[in-house]
């Protein structure tokens, strides 16, 4: 079991990144605290030993987007709080536009954009983080872009 | 570059402080309690994921995995015992009661193994089979698949793991998609695939993987048809010829330009996604359909897809005649079709399927 130093550390340095990929893949803010907090009662009880910064942090990663799979395949309705989301974050225009246009995404390509463009994850990293075929992240990269992009154009230019 | 934009924006997301007190003091607690890690699992409730799970979240929409005979009429009899349920899959120790028999209608007496159904060589038929997901994951009973007339405790294990191959998806927020470390054959009416030069020869191969169905023929050569936004009916957005990739950021062509390569009807795939209803107009044909589970290839001349609900029935008219499919709301099928116009569905050997050899786009090097 990790010490309370550890944790306050780990909560510290990983809550931000944790809280966000939660957001983005519940886009509700009560599960999103259950899925990170979740994810640190894990840490603190079960991680195991890491062989570097990076293989702890993907480690939070994994565990995390699994809650929040679990949480998505609990419910079959939720509150959607892309609204709020986007009125709290001190952003300027673009960054609420292009935000909004990734919350509108579907969940499997809104997981791999974010990991890919937002925590600089390589394909073969993030294969091996959501448990798919590197090809399968690149496909959905790919049209996740597409997506992105459509999506920013249609409403925002 | 929206996807610069996209990490600025991203990273304005900032854990509440009171979120972050809260799940200190959390952590907190369970330090103090001395919480063991099994006590806390049994604490947490929710669905975690079993071993070898094969079927996971329920959809508030069914699900309808088609499998269907080609040459062959199939009636898939889906015995139900008790009314549906509502509510969802809670367990992942679920055991599925319910017997499929999928019977040959016409010719009883033909090999319906998988094994049989999807090697090219042995028939070069394919099967597909309805299944009412809905129904599944919320009944909480057993199903055994029988093909033919061997049940499924009698499957080779290569069987058994094509069965699961077929019945592994992820269902997400209502949308189907396919698990991805699966890899199987959808089957297809007779497709065209037209070369550069003009070339048209049948397409012998069919994958379906993550939202793609790959097409290739004998001489190597493929076409990749994605989902066009994500949402229902593909275009050809991607071609590949002779080995040669396409960029990532191409301008894909919309479905007509692959209708003009060719003399020849375009085919047109169609896929689903929940309960969205898409209305597409095709080479001045209305497509109108509403599915629940899974893709589609749709070919050829007139085709109609209706739904009423839980009904779903695809017509396609022909110059001599019409296949239907009908699924109906208590998961019967009936799959009609012209002899001369089989429904195709092929099984990659294993050590070929989406090895860097055949697809090295999508791997790293």
């Amino acid at each position: 079991m990790n010490d309370t130093g550890s944790i306050s550390q780990a909560v510290l340095k990983y809550g931000d990144m944790l809280y966000r990929i939660s957001i983005v893949m519940l886009k509700n803010h009560a599960d999103s605290e259950d899925a990170v907090q979740e994810t640190f009662i894990r840490y603190m009880l079960k991680s195991p030993g890491f062989a570097s910064p990076d293989h702890e942090k993907a480690w939070l990663i994994t565990v995390c987007t699994n809650k929040c799979r679990d949480i998505l395949r609990k419910r079959s309705r939720t509150t959607d709080d892309s609204d709020e989301i986007l009125r709290n974050i001190a952003a300027d225009e673009e960054s609420h536009d292009v935000l909004d246009a990734l919350l509108r995404l579907p969940e499997k390509f809104r997981i791999v954009m974010i990991l890919h463009y937002v925590e600089g994850y390589k394909v073969t990293e993030i294969s091996r983080i959501l448990g798919k075929t590197p090809s399968a992240v690149k496909m959905r990269l790919s049209k996740g872009r597409s997506l992105l992009r459509e999506l920013y154009r249609k409403e925002y230019l | 570059m929206t996807e610069n934009k996209l990490s600025n924006a991203v990273t304005r997301i900032k854990m509440p402080e009171e979120t972050q007190q809260k799940i200190l003091k959390k952590c907190s607690e369970y330090q103090s309690s001395d919480v063991t890690d099994n006590e806390y699992s049994q604490h947490v409730s929710g669905v975690e994921m079993a071993k070898n799970i094969h079927f996971r979240k329920l959809s508030s929409v069914a699900a309808v995995l088609a499998l269907t005979a080609g040459g062959i009429g199939l009636t898939v009899h889906i015995a139900r015992n008790s009314p549906k349920d509502t509510n969802h899959f809670a367990s992942s120790d679920v055991e599925l009661t319910e017997e499929i028999i999928i019977t040959d209608s016409i010719d009883s007496t033909k090999p319906t193994t998988v094994e049989d159904i999807l090697d090219p060589t042995e028939n070069p038929s394919g099967i597909s089979l309805f299944i009412d997901f809905e129904e599944l994951f919320t009944s909480g009973r057993t199903i055994k698949y029988t093909l033919g007339d061997k049940p499924m405790d009698d499957l080779t294990a290569h069987e058994c793991r094509l069965l699961d191959e077929f019945f592994t998806l992820a269902i997400e927020n209502g949308e189907l998609t396919a698990d991805v470390s699966s890899s199987y054959v959808l089957p297809m009416p007779t497709m065209t695939f037209v070369s550069d030069n003009g070339t048209e020869k049948p397409a012998c191969l069919y994958i379906y993987h993550d939202d793609c169905l790959y097409v290739r023929d004998d001489s190597g050569a493929e076409a990749i048809y994605r989902y066009n936004s994500g949402r229902l009916a593909a275009a050809v957005e991607t071609v590949f010829r002779n080995g040669s990739v396409a960029d990532d950021d191409a301008c894909y062509p919309p479905f007509g330009n692959f209708a003009k390569m060719s003399d020849k009807p375009y085919h047109a795939i169609l896929g689903v996604d929940g309960e969205e209803t898409i209305e597409r107009e095709i080479d001045g044909k209305t497509l109108h359909h509403a599915f629940y589970g899974y893709n589609w290839a749709a070919c050829e001349t007139d085709m109609r897809v209706e739904s009423s609900g839980m009904v779903i029935r695809i017509t396609i008219e022909k110059p001599d005649g019409y296949e239907t499919v009908a699924i109906d709301e208590n998961g019967f099928v009936t799959w009609y079709l012209n002899s001369d116009h089989s429904v195709k569905c092929y099984q990659l050997p294993d050590n070929l399927a989406f090895s860097e050899e055949l697809y090295p786009i999508f791997f790293d090097n």
